[in-house]
């Protein structure tokens, strides 16, 4: 059947960025999903924009930083490209993906040849065997010999820390099984974290260990370990990390040194207004850090005085808060209830004099009044709050006017 | 992008000036002169023969889009060395990418100096000794 239209335009779709900031006479609205930015501003004309995401707001990293395509392959962006990322599994499309600064501590974490440890009755470690996760042929085949086969690479760092180990990990063609990952903690006070990984012919695992150091600060990543079992003996393996945290962040290459891949500081000027509604949709970091929060958008002057930002308790719970002419609160409004990791979900926050509400996932707005005096002078938005907020952002939404409690909820529909 | 190494004389002054410029422009390597030297007889564990020796001081490195002429006017050599990651490629020597050293860095210390960790996805010519 053939729909023809007539006496009018055929139907179109909007920008995304367009279609985001909806009926709104003026704001900004960023879909780093689709890499689009529309800003409308009805006072000042030059301040008008629809265009690309990432050439409008650019960040600041001064290293490599990795990210999936919508093909999943691995990418590599280099420094101060903002990194629009995409879900390993499912390809759907993150957004920008906003780190702090993390460092691999292992060397050679593409190549077990030099640099690691043989230990038992050894390994074969074939190089350049297979298309790795970044589409190269860099993937090692590492087989592990007799019993106790195994090979591994310390590093020295802090004592008694909290220490996160990756490696990507994939079958042979016709193969699938278990495969014996370990991360060690080494000495007094340590701990370990073995692991006999389920993984198949069909894509990579990256697995995830955590470990925590002992009184001599040793940590040690096995890629395999024949000791703890596991029903195969031979695997592709790739980019092998070790980081002090207590979550994964992207893959970092290392070679002959380890390597810092320094935070993501995605930031611009824009004055505050007397009242607002900002709207994110976001996915949460892979881990909650161990003290502080994960901050998710930072509007401020530059200090801890004067600002108003949306961010994620230790706990899991996201919170707004305003400060005035000083760095104690004004004002906080909580949600209760606590996000888990690596979790999609949208917030809304609302202020004017007197009046400042959130909502999360569409929840009844919380609401507090507790506070009538004067908003902050603000000048600068900082989105991922210099990499601590440590997951994506997909979407925001900023307009210069309050919104009604009992409203803030449909604006995540 | 310029990368400056700056040598601080504490701790608190490397944690100033890091953050003066943020996470996301400096951090704070070591920098390694000899590294330590281990016998490998038993792999998995290897006995220290002798320790790594490091340069003195606490060291930020800043990368940046051009030459900070107050970074590398800092008294006291305070400015290790400031090098153009653009200019660093296969064959590339400290004289290729080098745009200012400290009057006490000698040749011999470019040769066999490093930082660790370094910045991902710079490669400049650490440990490289010029032919």
């Amino acid at each position: 059947m053939t729909i023809q239209y007539i006496g009018r335009a055929a139907p179109f779709a909007l920008d995304p960025a367009v279609a985001l900031l909806g009926n709104e006479r003026e704001g900004l609205a960023i879909d780093f999903t689709r890499d689009r930015a529309y800003n409308r501003d009805r006072v000042t004309a030059a301040n008008n924009y629809l265009g690309g995401a990432a050439s409008k707001f650019s960040v600041s990293r001064a290293s490599d930083g990795s990210r999936y395509d919508a093909a999943r392959v691995l990418r590599t962006d280099g420094p101060n490209v903002l990194r629009l990322t995409h879900d390993p599994i499912t390809g759907k499309a993150l957004g920008a993906l906003l780190e702090g600064a993390s460092t691999n501590r292992l060397t050679m974490s593409d190549d077990y040849r030099s640099n690691w440890s043989p230990g038992g009755a050894g390994v074969t470690i074939t190089p350049d065997a297979a298309m790795a996760p970044d589409g190269t042929m860099t993937a090692q085949l590492v087989e592990l010999l007799g019993p106790d086969g195994r090979v591994s690479q310390p590093y020295t760092g802090a004592a008694s820390t909290l220490h996160t180990g990756t490696l990507f990990l994939r079958a042979l063609p016709g193969e699938a099984g278990t495969w014996p990952a370990r991360l060690n903690g080494e000495g007094s006070g340590a701990t370990t974290d073995n692991k006999l990984v389920a993984i198949n012919d069909q894509a990579w695992t990256r697995v995830s260990l955590n470990a925590v150091s002992g009184a001599g600060g040793i940590i040690r990543l096995f890629v395999g370990d024949r000791r703890d079992g596991g029903a195969l003996t031979k695997a592709y393996v790739w980019r092998a990390q070790i980081e002090a945290a207590s979550f994964a962040s992207s893959p970092i290459k290392t070679v002959a040194a380890a390597a810092q891949r320094l935070a993501d500081n995605l930031s611009f000027a824009r004055s505050g207004t007397p009242e607002g509604t900002v709207v994110i949709e976001a996915r949460t970091a892979p881990g909650k850090v161990a003290s502080g929060s994960q901050g998710l958008f930072y509007w401020e002057d530059g200090t801890v005085n004067n600002r108003i930002i949306l961010a994620r308790l230790p706990a899991g719970a996201m919170f707004m808060q305003m400060n005035v002419d000083g760095s104690a609160p004004k004002v906080t409004v909580l949600d209760t209830a606590n996000l888990p990791d690596n979790t999609d979900f949208k917030a809304a926050m609302s202020w004017e004099l007197g009046r400042f509400s959130l909502s999360v996932n569409g929840a009844p707005a919380r609401v507090s009044t507790s506070y009538a005096g004067p908003l902050p002078l603000i000048n600068s938005i900082r989105i991922g709050t210099s990499g601590l907020w440590g997951g994506t952002v997909a979407r925001v939404r900023l307009t210069p006017r309050a919104t009604d409690p009992s409203e803030l909820p449909g604006l995540l529909s | 992008m310029i990368d400056h190494l700056i040598r601080c004389a504490t701790q608190d002054d490397a944690d100033i000036l890091q953050e003066q410029y943020g996470a996301s422009r400096a951090y704070q390597p070591r920098v390694i002169l000899v590294d330590a030297v281990w016998d490998m007889a038993d792999p998995e564990n290897p006995a220290l023969v002798s320790a790594e020796v490091t340069a003195s001081g606490y060291h930020v490195w800043i990368a940046l889009d051009a030459v900070d002429g107050d970074l590398r006017d800092l008294p006291d050599n305070a400015c290790r060395l400031i090098g153009d990651r653009s200019l660093c490629g296969p064959g590339a020597t400290w004289q290729d990418v080098l745009l200012f050293h400290a009057a006490d860095i000698s040749p011999e210390v470019l040769s066999s100096a490093r930082v660790d960790p370094v910045p991902a996805g710079t490669d400049y010519p650490w440990r490289v000794v010029p032919a």
